[in-house]
């Protein structure tokens, strides 16, 4: 019986004792650690830091206080299981992980269209990439709101807090301000078409940087790059410096 | 659809009773709690959260048929999933050292599971951790 095994490790702490009852849950806290499995994190790994978890909580176990050992241990060995992903930083690990995977997914979709004279389906681009659907699916997702997120809105860096947006036109509607702005015009004409082109969809058309990507057949990754630069290198003209020397 | 608080924001799923759609609940879960503003942590336990729900609901062999029903409701700081199940066999009621059982309690700040009878209903709210 596992409930006199562990009324009698509280009494005698005899490791004998404890190696039995950690045997006894040992299914429990693997199981555990199953489900709180994440993503390309080795299960054995996993399965060690629940053991663990397992060997602290029978150790600090009260049999005296009427709760049963699983409803007691559970939250130890998940709380292990958290700080073990937390350790290895996953919080920032898993984004960027995911955010090769949209690049991944960008250039294997593209070869794939080739290849199989369509789109590929979320099932064969996982496969590709050696993914989950789910991942693929958050990937993308994730792919999408970053770089819709990363433009106007992005910091210049400069300690005042003033954004791209305030940068690029000073006013509330930035869109509306620009199309009437004569020398916001001029400076993008010193662009490159194709920079030009990407700068007004963006702004003028309100599109995404993935639905560019698309439309000019670049990735979504370049797009982004060119908006920043040429963004850069208006403010530069802006102020009536040379596009090309590095004066920040 | 009609909510008794103004404040709540509602997002209802109802998915085939198989492990295959539990994604979609996760998927929902995760959308929704990005949404609130929610932390890598927090998002990270309700995708757990998410699929136990409807592991309770769904049972674990995967034999059942029917639905589930999955209510999100975002209050402020708090995201609430109210799962209800329509499956035949209705899924078995756990024993209160049921592994879903306890990774809900452990994970989650307010647990109902409710399995007698005819009904088969789980609640789970999650809360913006400070």
């Amino acid at each position: 019986m596992v409930e006199s095994q562990l009324m009698l490790y509280a009494r005698t702490r005899d490791p004998a004792v404890r190696d039995e009852i950690v045997r006894e849950y040992l299914g429990f806290a693997h199981g555990l650690s199953h489900r709180y499995a994440r993503r390309g994190e080795p299960v054995e790994d996993l399965e060690q830091v629940a053991a663990m978890a397992l060997v602290k909580a029978v150790d600090r176990f009260d049999p005296e206080r009427g709760v049963k050992f699983t409803t007691f241990a559970a939250p130890t060995i998940i709380g292990e299981l958290k700080r073990h992903f937390r350790d290895k930083g996953w919080a920032v690990q898993v984004p960027r992980r995911l955010q090769e995977l949209y690049l991944e997914l960008g250039k294997t979709a593209g070869r794939l269209s080739q290849e199989l004279g369509r789109s590929p389906t979320v099932a064969e681009l996982a496969d590709v990439v050696s993914a989950s659907e789910e991942d693929v699916l958050e990937a993308m997702e994730l792919g999408h709101t970053a770089y819709q997120g990363a433009s106007l809105n992005q910091p210049t860096g400069d300690a005042d807090g003033t954004t791209i947006a305030d940068r690029l036109v000073a006013g509330d509607n930035p869109v509306e301000e620009a199309s009437t702005n004569a020398s916001l015009r001029s400076l993008l004409n010193r662009l490159p078409e194709r920079e030009r082109t990407i700068l007004y969809l963006r702004y003028f058309e309100d599109m995404t940087q993935s639905d560019i990507a698309d439309r000019v057949g670049l990735s979504q990754m370049h797009v982004s790059r060119l908006i920043r630069q040429s963004l850069t290198e208006m403010r530069r003209a802006a102020r009536g410096g040379d596009p090309d020397s590095d004066d920040e | 659809m009609e909510d008794m608080t103004p404040d709540t924001d509602r997002v209802e799923l109802v998915i085939p009773a198989s492990a295959e759609y539990v994604v979609l609940a996760r998927l929902t879960a995760t959308g929704i709690a990005s949404r609130i503003g929610m932390s890598y942590d927090d998002i990270e336990d309700l995708r757990v959260i998410a699929a136990e729900v409807c592991r309770l609901l769904i049972g674990d062999d995967n034999h059942a048929t029917g639905t589930v029903a999955i209510a999100y409701s975002v209050n402020g700081t708090s995201l609430q999933i109210e799962a209800v199940g329509h499956t035949s066999p209705p899924a078995p009621e756990p024993a209160d050292d049921d592994l879903s059982v306890l990774l809900l309690s452990a994970l989650a700040e307010e647990l109902d599971v409710v399995m007698h009878n005819g009904e088969r209903r789980v609640r789970v709210v999650k809360r913006l951790s400070s």
